[in-house]
């Protein structure tokens, strides 16, 4: 087997389990839905054995260009399919595939008693399978066709309990503020491609770019643009208010949107044009200030949200702001390292407050605590997660933030300075928020779960008693160990500080340098003074957090906590301002204006003409054959008067015209 | 006598016909022109048959029946073919009186829209 | 010499009966009773086929008569029974006076037509003498060519009038 054909597998694998789950489980064969789950999982895990076999034949053989065919070829203009191969697309197939498939081995869990089990199963694999395209594909056009569906399997996902309005509407946000991002996105493609349609294919592009060919005038606006995709699904600062309320779907789903798939995909793009954004130096300052202003802002809105998978998606935010700084700041390497770390912890953290919210059945951080005598295991894996998204030593969050802010500190200029105190700002908060999710959800007394959250919402009748929350099965602890393991370990093995024999000093960041746009190695440091602030702060904000839970710190009820409450008024702004005020009102009305008086009225215009003129022509079809006979013969005399006086001049006799016409014809 | 008054004559003949046919309400009328327009074709053929012989006998001397009378043959088949076709239309005017009552054109527009 | 340009004898006849063919034309489209229509167009039939014994074409004169003034004409007085109206019975549509244009127009081309081409010089031999041996015992030369040259021809024309007489049977055929 060729080593492109272990590509095509690894793409498509995952899509045959969306074929097989979504047409025979989920039409044919309803009685055996229990079965989509185990067919995802094996496709999935196909997909991780074949993305480790890839990895390992990387090593051997560095980057590759796998061209497969040509496609929509028009003229000289056409897509190439095929594979590029590049370290970055060897880590995100190991990230992807690998958090995909213990996600969906929990989902096997978490979802057993949903109704819509297969369609469930059918979609994670499609979004799989999307975002393995994503990371794969060598041509721009492809990059978005499979950008395009990750976006819409995450609104399939999103909007996976469509019968509670809520996630509709949740769905429909992320899925139009996603195509702000898109639409910015597709006319940035447009632009690469107004430059040279082989600028279309990733790796030319890469040397036009060395080659100097995108320099000029147009240059910010295409970076602009290009960026604002990776903003709208990254969740960056103007576009982030969709990540929170996508917390509709089931939580394994949120898992995968936050960790591996869907959020990742603008960090990603951000790398895979690298080149293009690294040749502006004003964008990649726009690039890290967004970014830094993110990863503050975000954290600051997860420090006072009361819903555990609103804290989790904020966290999600900043730190995706995180990587977008480092990726603006040009440290390339430690932003995917970022990624990759962030991966394994995150999808860790959103397990648990699935396995939480399996327990006492509610979201809501107000009604539970104490849960630690309940569900010991879980407890300690949300504290490994959430230490290491704190950043402590040794857990992988701190090796990889660390290099972040390292490489910003030694960067020595006013603009990182900034950027610096912005990031330093977001790992305290970081800590201050976690400790909170950690505090309120398993530390005090259980304040009974989802039934005393309806009967404070709604004061219904049926208050079923409060049950004992439980441990979540093993299917589902399954995973999350797993992945508890690797959110302790990976940071450090994968990306050593000193050379472990096995494994070389800095060899994460050195194996991501190996593409095909740095040419010098790089030198990779970690600062210890740096080091020792960053924990500082986190400990710092840990214990602030344990003061306000201890009732020593009031900080509720003042402006800035109901500003923050408010996640700073933005979706009043988008919904009131933007929507209301300036779609429904101006445009609308100016549009249902165009439409009544102009489209309608063309229309019945058009119509009553139409109908007018067939009546008019019905009498030409009147079935009398001697009209037909009349307009036969009138048609030969027009004919013979042509003919006639065309030849007038040339002074031939008819029949030598005929003559001419049969010589002509045989 | 000669080949243009016979070529005028004939056309006249079919103009006539081909009037009458297109305006004529009556179909027994309309088969009539229809006859009328089958004999004028056959005048002209007889025509050129007579008076204006074959390219072959320009370019050679020989005269051959085949030749000569390839006009007459013409006006043979053109009188069997009016004949079959007389048979026809009358057969088929009688059905429409079967069905409509009477034999008027202007009736017969089924076909309409 | 003198009586060189004289019409002929053939001539004096042959535009006699053109004109009283044209008349006869005109007639029956013009005539109000379908019946007078029936007995002009024999008449016409048959001074046609004058025509074409003065063209020299005694055969095609002959079937002329026979087919048509014997027969068709003979199908179509039949076919006036049909009529209901008799007297009044040959109106015309509402086309009578727009396809005189075209017709004109018809007329004028073909006639232009004919007059622009020189008949005459197209031909040098004199097929005047020769022409009269074929022309004068031309029955049995058609019947020689209708059994050999136009042996297919002769066929196709005894199977369409089969044809037409199966067809009218099919056509009058009682239902049931």
């Amino acid at each position: 087997m060729s080593i492109e054909n272990i590509y095509w597998l690894i793409l498509l694998i995952p899509f045959i389990g969306f074929l097989i789950n979504g047409i025979l489980f989920s039409i044919f064969f309803k009685n055996y839905s229990k079965i989509s789950g185990f067919v995802t999982v094996t496709s999935v895990f196909i997909s991780f054995v074949l993305s480790i076999f890839s990895l390992i034949n990387f090593n051997d053989k560095g980057v590759q260009l796998l061209d497969s065919f040509d496609w929509l070829m028009i003229g000289d203009v056409g897509i190439k399919t095929g594979f590029l191969i590049d370290p970055l697309t060897s880590m995100m197939l190991i990230v992807v595939t690998g958090v995909s498939l213990m996600i969906q081995i929990y989902s096997i869990g978490y979802m057993a008693s949903d109704k819509g089990y297969s369609r469930y199963f059918s979609f994670m694999a499609l979004f799989t399978f999307s975002m393995l395209g994503l990371v794969l594909s060598k041509n721009l056009i492809h990059l978005f066709i499979f950008w395009e569906l990750v976006g819409v399997s995450s609104y399939l996902l999103i909007g996976f309990w469509f019968k509670k309005n809520s996630a509709v509407v949740a769905a429909k946000k992320a899925f139009l503020m996603t195509r702000v991002g898109d639409f910015g996105l597709m006319v940035g493609i447009l632009f690469i491609f107004s430059k040279g349609q082989q600028y279309l294919d990733i790796p030319t592009l890469y040397k036009g770019v060395s080659s100097g060919e995108f320099q000029g005038s147009g240059l910010l606006i295409m970076c602009i643009l290009l960026f604002l995709g990776a903003v709208g699904k990254s969740a960056q600062f103007p576009l982030h208010s969709w990540l929170p309320d996508a917390m509709e779907g089931p939580t394994p789903v949120s898992a995968l949107l936050h960790s591996a798939t869907m959020v990742t995909a603008g960090v990603f793009l951000i790398g895979r044009l690298f080149p293009l954004f690294e040749s502006s130096s004003e964008i990649m300052v726009i690039i890290a200030i967004i970014g830094g202003f993110t990863a503050v802002f975000a954290a600051t809105m997860g420090v006072v949200s009361d819903d555990i998978k609103r804290v989790l998606a904020y966290s999600t935010i900043s730190q995706l702001g995180y990587m977008v700084l480092a990726l603006g700041s040009g440290f390339y390497a430690a932003a995917f390292f970022h990624l990759f770390t962030h991966a394994w912890f995150k999808a860790l953290l959103f397990l648990s407050a699935g396995s939480v919210s399996h327990a006492t059945g509610t979201f809501n951080m107000k009604f539970m605590g104490g849960l630690r005598k309940h569900m010991p295991i879980t407890y300690v894996l949300t504290l490994l997660g959430a230490l290491s998204l704190i950043g402590i030593f040794p857990f992988s969050g701190f090796w990889s933030k660390d290099e972040i802010l390292g490489h910003i500190y030694l960067q020595n200029s006013p603009i990182s300075m900034v950027l610096f105190i912005l990031a330093s700002l977001g790992v305290f908060l970081t800590a201050l928020y976690m400790t909170r999710v950690i505090m309120l959800t398993f530390h005090g007394s259980y304040k009974g779960g989802i039934s005393s959250e309806n009967s404070s919402n709604s004061k219904s009748e049926d208050n079923d008693h409060p049950t004992e929350p439980h441990e979540s099965p093993g299917i589902m602890l399954f995973p999350m160990i797993i992945l508890g393991f690797l959110s302790v370990v990976i940071g450090f093995l994968v990306n050593p500080l000193i050379d472990l024999g096995f494994v070389s000093k800095h060899a994460f960041s050195h194996f991501l340098e190996h593409n095909l746009f740095f040419d010098d190695p790089k030198e990779f440091h970690f600062v210890f003074e740096v080091a020792i602030i960053s924990t500082i702060l986190a400990i710092l904000g840990i214990v602030s957090a344990i003061l306000v839970f201890k009732g020593k710190l009031n900080i509720k009820n003042n402006f800035v906590y109901k500003i923050l409450i408010n996640k700073y008024y933005f979706d009043e702004f988008y919904e009131n301002l933007i929507v209301k005020k300036f779609f429904y009102n101006k445009i609308g009305s100016l549009l249902s204006w165009i439409d009544e008086n102009i489209v309608d009225k063309s229309n019945a215009k058009i119509s009553d003409f139409t109908i007018y003129l067939s009546k008019k022509m019905s009498n030409v079809q009147n079935g009398h054959l001697q009209s037909y006979g009349f307009v036969f013969f009138m048609a030969l005399t027009v004919l013979m008067i042509v003919f006639f006086i065309s030849n007038l001049n040339t002074g031939d006799s008819w029949l030598d015209l005929i003559n001419k016409l049969n010589s002509e014809i045989y | 006598m000669n080949l243009e008054t016979v070529l005028i004559l004939s056309g006249i003949i079919f103009t006539i016909g081909l009037y009458g046919s297109l305006t004529k309400k009556n179909s027994i009328v309309v088969v009539m022109c229809l006859e009328l327009m089958f004999n004028a074709v056959a005048i002209a053929v007889i025509g050129f048959s007579r008076f204006r012989p074959p390219q072959v006998l320009v370019d050679s001397d020989v005269l051959s029946p085949l030749n000569v009378l390839s006009g007459h043959m013409m006006a043979v088949f053109v009188i069997a073919i009016g004949a079959a076709e007389v048979a026809l239309a009358l057969a088929l005017i009688i059905s429409i009186y079967k069905i409509k009552g009477n034999i008027e054109l202007t009736g017969l527009n089924n076909l309409k829209n | 010499m003198v009586f060189a340009d004289l019409p002929t004898l053939v001539d004096i006849v042959f535009w006699i009966i053109a004109l009283f063919t044209v008349c006869g034309s005109v007639a029956i489209i013009s005539v109000n009773n379908v019946f007078k229509s029936a007995v002009l167009l024999a008449l016409t039939m048959v001074s046609v086929a004058i025509l074409y014994f003065l063209l020299s074409a005694d055969f095609i004169g002959v079937i002329q008569i026979l087919v048509y003034v014997g027969a068709v004409s003979v199908l179509i007085a039949f076919a006036v029974m049909l009529v209901k109206d008799v007297p009044r019975s040959n109106s015309a549509n509402n086309l009578i006076n727009l396809s005189i244009i075209p017709s004109t127009i018809f007329l004028v081309i073909i006639a232009f037509a004919i007059g622009a081409e020189n008949w005459i010089t197209k031909t040098t031999i004199n097929y005047e003498e020769p022409l009269n041996e074929i022309v004068v015992s031309n029955v049995s030369w058609i019947g020689e060519l209708l059994i050999r040259e136009y042996f297919i021809s002769f066929q196709i024309a005894g199977l369409i009038l089969l044809a037409a007489l199966i067809g009218a049977l099919a056509l009058l055929r009682r239902e049931g």
